[in-house]
């Protein structure tokens, strides 16, 4: 059976199936980072919050019971849009990515966005033990670990691009942000 | 001629636009959203409710709560008097502009 969970949205009850749920909390936080300490913060996560509730009941007949699916949700949010245009006096120091970060294929998720990951410990353990995949390992990107450690750093070339790439500041973590800070 | 290049231009006008749009009627976002949708200056609540959020802040605005029959009570809008004048402020100033402009052509 698939868990179910219930949300509040602008003062109506939703049961939502989990990938939904996850996929709302995904964006309900990265817009709560996009409006950073903006005095207007709470007003406008309450009016986005109101205008999926309102995006959901449009769309679905009212005797509907069925939990609200995946599908529906990035629908709704994808009319809604991402958070734009807050003061950069008050927004955070998040870089804005171009393009929305929700409906997006896989491949262009997050792509405007920082790494936590570091890159002077990505930089090292490439460098040491690169030819074994371990910097890819340490950032979570498992499969093409693996990958690199049968083919022993793509017989070295691999394992260059990837030193490369780190210096750049061009290399990416499991979740496509780029790795920028040093340290 | 890269559409991108406008972007700027439109984003900075949204405001104007919005306030025009706002001037017209008591409106509630769907209704700004329909209106501004068939222009260039189409866009999103995600892009609205911000810009919204400080015009009220501003004095520019103001909304009282109306219930709907199917979602969610709504806010429906409406300039106030600040508003007001700073919308005719604003339509002279584009008057001005777009002289400047069509002058400098010349």
């Amino acid at each position: 059976m698939r868990r179910v969970i219930g949300v509040n949205l602008g003062g109506l009850a939703y049961q939502l199936d989990e990938d939904a749920y996850e996929r709302l909390r995904a964006y309900l936080s990265h817009s709560e980072r996009r409006l950073g300490n903006s005095p207007d913060r709470d007003e406008v996560l309450g009016d986005l919050e109101r205008a999926i509730a309102n995006q959901l009941s449009l769309n679905r007949s009212l005797t509907s019971n069925a939990a609200v699916t995946d599908a529906e949700i990035e629908s709704a949010l994808r009319t809604v849009g991402v958070v734009e245009g807050v003061e950069p006096s008050v927004s955070t120091a998040e870089p804005s990515p171009a393009s929305s970060a929700y409906g997006a294929p896989a491949w262009q998720r997050n792509q405007g966005e920082q790494s936590d990951y570091t890159r002077l410990p990505v930089f090292l353990l490439c460098l040491l033990f690169g030819v074994f995949g371990i910097h890819r390992f340490f950032v979570g990107k498992i499969g093409t670990g693996v990958l690199m450690l049968l083919t022993i750093g793509g017989l070295g070339i691999w394992y260059v691009v990837d030193v490369i790439l780190i210096i750049l500041g061009e290399f990416r973590d499991s979740d496509r942000r780029k790795i920028v800070r040093w340290t | 001629m890269n559409p991108d290049k406008f972007f700027a231009i439109r984003k900075g006008l949204l405001e104007y636009a919005l306030l025009k749009v706002i001037s017209s009627d008591k409106v509630y976002v769907a209704d700004m959203l329909k209106r501004l949708g068939e222009t260039e200056f189409a866009t999103q609540e995600g892009t609205l409710y911000p810009l919204l959020s400080r015009l009220r802040r501003e004095n520019l605005v103001d909304y009282e709560w109306r219930e709907s029959e199917v979602g969610p009570p709504r806010k429906y809008y409406e300039l106030t008097r600040k508003g007001m004048a700073q919308l005719v402020e604003l339509d002279s100033y584009w008057k001005r502009l777009t002289t400047t402009i069509s002058q400098l052509g010349k």
